[in-house]
């Protein structure tokens, strides 16, 4: 990633160039719509999330300092706006997690364990998980998102599967080899 | 010592239960969705300066009743068209420059802040309150007009295509547009065009220099007599040293109303108030060619907002009629002496607007809920010029009424053919229409 190119197009952005701002959500699109996912586990209501993510950068870009750290700042606005819409449809959130619940309960797709075991994680881990997942982030796309170094996302990302592993393993998924023998 | 994971087993299953097609990004579609927040977005280009503590004009109009803001900015547009157009006078060429970066520019933004004094309810406090809009303009014929309130936030805009007389308002809050046709509009040519006639026609004295965000600017002045109010005025034009370009108008000028040193601006403002008089308006901080997207002057009403679409305001003949006898009644139920260029002075309407609500007379209260209702009908001339402009043809109005009473059946206060007609309308004293031949007129008419 071009750094000097990214600072540019915010420093523009903050003049109120809105060309520059619209580079600046193409590149972090899927990124913040990964990120809401992580904290709402619905796909439209991430997609919502992450579209007033947007909106509220837009207005609030002249309070970001550092030009460098956009990414990161975004990634900030994002959890919030997430956790509010979180708040906003509690009951329904709620209920989502009930299905998963009783989907597994029922024997159903293993996919859904899965993603339990996703939801089980932290939610710095989760957020790794599904950045890395969702669209097949990179480690630098991870790092500059998380503000973290590559190294780190790395090593998060080793210690967030193995306990997604291990979460497996409890679960019963010990007929096929998820990394369960631990 | 841990086994290790199978890797890639536990990848392939985590990118099944979370992975999702990539969804492409639509910056075209987020924009509509989010014109508020564009809007916030695009305010900055206009630069991050608050205004510079030089003020300009609105119009000497003062505004009684407690009418809205809206109305209190319409009041504004009007005072300023009606006034520019009866200050011509001496000329100057001195600043071909200036004007030609005007002429030339694709883009300009700029911002407009207004200076109210407020009145309270009670008469014995008065403060002052300012407006700061933004404004755009690109080539041709596209203006952009975004209003906030006092705490910045973006409370509607309009987007006018002046050479199609079209105009889109935007209400965000409550998800609300209008389209409309409009009676008039801005110059399709561009901004600024009073103040580039006002540079080349009148004498202008070099009043000293002020810092700007971007340099230096010289301050230039024309000093004058308005013939309306019969007081002086004055504008102040601010051009860049360096640029030579125009970058801030006063009006009036410091030497009438400097905004820095009225009393007022100290006092607190109160919930209570009665009447609001715009007392002058800066335009500042203008830019040329800033690099503008085409969707900020888009027509297309925002995605998921409720839209009106409204044709183009029309006077009928009844209420032109009607107009010219509140004009009488308003005038000691005498026609007044003339219709154009104005017919009352603004000394003696404001005197009216002056008074409260209940020591008007009824003829008085009649004539100013009149003109605040064709003030907020889209308007920018009063009812006869319009009714002239749409139904008549060239050039056959005659207005001859000056001291006709009001309720007089034999004298004419005016005439007029309808487009497309051959015989004449006259309108007489008491109001009545008839259908008179040229040849029975009292005075001849061109052929």
């Amino acid at each position: 990633m071009n750094l000097n190119s990214e600072t540019q197009l915010v420093e523009a952005a903050q003049n109120g160039n809105l060309e520059s701002f619209g580079v600046l959500y193409e590149r972090y699109h899927s990124a913040m719509i990964a990120l809401a996912y992580s904290v709402l586990g619905n796909r439209d209501l991430a997609d919502d999330a992450a579209q007033e993510t947007f909106a509220v950068a837009c207005q609030k870009i002249g309070t970001l300092r550092r030009s460098d750290k956009f990414a990161f700042w975004l990634a900030g606005i994002c959890r919030n706006t997430a956790r509010n819409v979180l708040r906003s449809k509690g009951k329904d959130a709620a209920l989502t997690a009930q299905s998963r619940v009783e989907d597994i309960e029922m024997g159903a797709e293993r996919r859904d364990v899965i993603r339990q075991a996703v939801w089980n994680l932290s939610s710095a881990e989760r957020e790794l998980i599904v950045l890395r997942y969702y669209n097949g982030f990179s480690q630098a796309q991870i790092s500059n998102v998380m503000d973290i170094s590559p190294q780190a996302v790395n090593g998060r990302l080793v210690r967030a599967k193995r306990k997604i592993a291990k979460y497996l393993k409890r679960n019963g998924f010990t007929g096929v080899n998820y990394g369960t023998d631990i | 010592m841990e086994q290790t994971f199978d890797n890639n087993l536990l990848d392939e299953a985590l990118t099944e239960a979370i992975g999702s097609e990539e969804q492409k990004p639509d910056f075209e579609k987020w924009k509509q969705q989010h014109p508020e927040a564009v809007e916030m977005l695009i305010s900055r280009i206009d630069g991050r300066s608050s205004a510079p503590t030089l003020p300009l004009y609105i119009g000497r109009k003062i505004m009684k009743s407690p009418i809205t803001k809206l109305a209190v900015a319409a009041a504004i547009i009007i005072a300023v068209l009606i006034c520019i157009n009866q200050f011509y006078g001496d000329h100057s060429n001195v600043f071909a420059q200036v004007l030609e970066q005007i002429e030339k520019a694709e883009t300009i933004t700029w911002k407009v802040t207004y200076y109210l004094q407020v009145t309270s309810k009670d008469g014995k406090r008065t403060w002052i309150e300012t407006e700061t809009r933004h404004q755009a303009y690109k080539a041709p014929g596209l203006y952009r007009d975004v209003h906030s309130d006092e705490n910045g936030q973006i409370t509607y805009w309009t987007i006018t295509d002046a050479i199609n007389m079209k105009e889109l308002s935007v209400d965000p809050e409550e998800k609300r547009a209008t389209v409309r046709e409009l009676a008039f509009a801005r110059s399709p040519s561009g901004p600024f065009n009073w103040q580039k006639e006002e540079m080349q026609k009148r004498s202008l004295e070099w009043v000293g220099t002020a810092e700007t965000e971007t340099g230096e600017a010289n301050i230039f002045r024309a000093s004058f007599r308005d013939k309306t109010s019969n007081e002086d005025w004055s504008y102040d034009f601010w051009i860049d040293v360096k640029t030579k370009q125009l970058v801030a108008v006063q009006v009036p000028g410091t030497d009438i109303y400097d905004p820095e040193k009225d009393p007022a601006r100290m006092n607190p403002p109160h919930k209570d108030w009665y009447y609001k008089r715009p007392i002058c308006h800066i335009q500042h901080d203008i830019i040329y060619n800033a690099v503008l997207d085409e969707s900020l002057f888009s027509l297309k009403p925002p995605e998921g907002y409720t839209v009106k679409v409204e044709g183009r305001p029309h006077v009928t003949e009844k209420e032109m009629v009607d107009y010219l006898g509140i004009l009488a009644d308003f005038n000691n139920k005498t026609f007044p002496d003339q219709l154009f260029p104005f017919i009352f002075t603004s000394d003696r309407i404001n005197k009216v607007w002056d008074k409260a609500k209940e020591e008007r007379t009824a003829a008085e209260q009649k004539y100013i809920e009149t003109m605040d209702h064709y003030m907020m009908a889209g308007l920018n001339k009063m009812p006869t010029g319009h009714f002239i402009d749409d139904h008549t043809e060239e050039k056959s109005f005659r207005y001859i009424g000056k001291g006709v009473k009001l309720g007089d059946k034999e004298r004419i206060v005016c005439w007029y053919k309808f487009k497309g007609s051959n015989s004449y309308r006259v309108v007489y004293g008491d109001l009545s229409i008839s259908n008179v031949a040229p040849e029975d007129l009292p005075l001849p008419v061109e052929p």
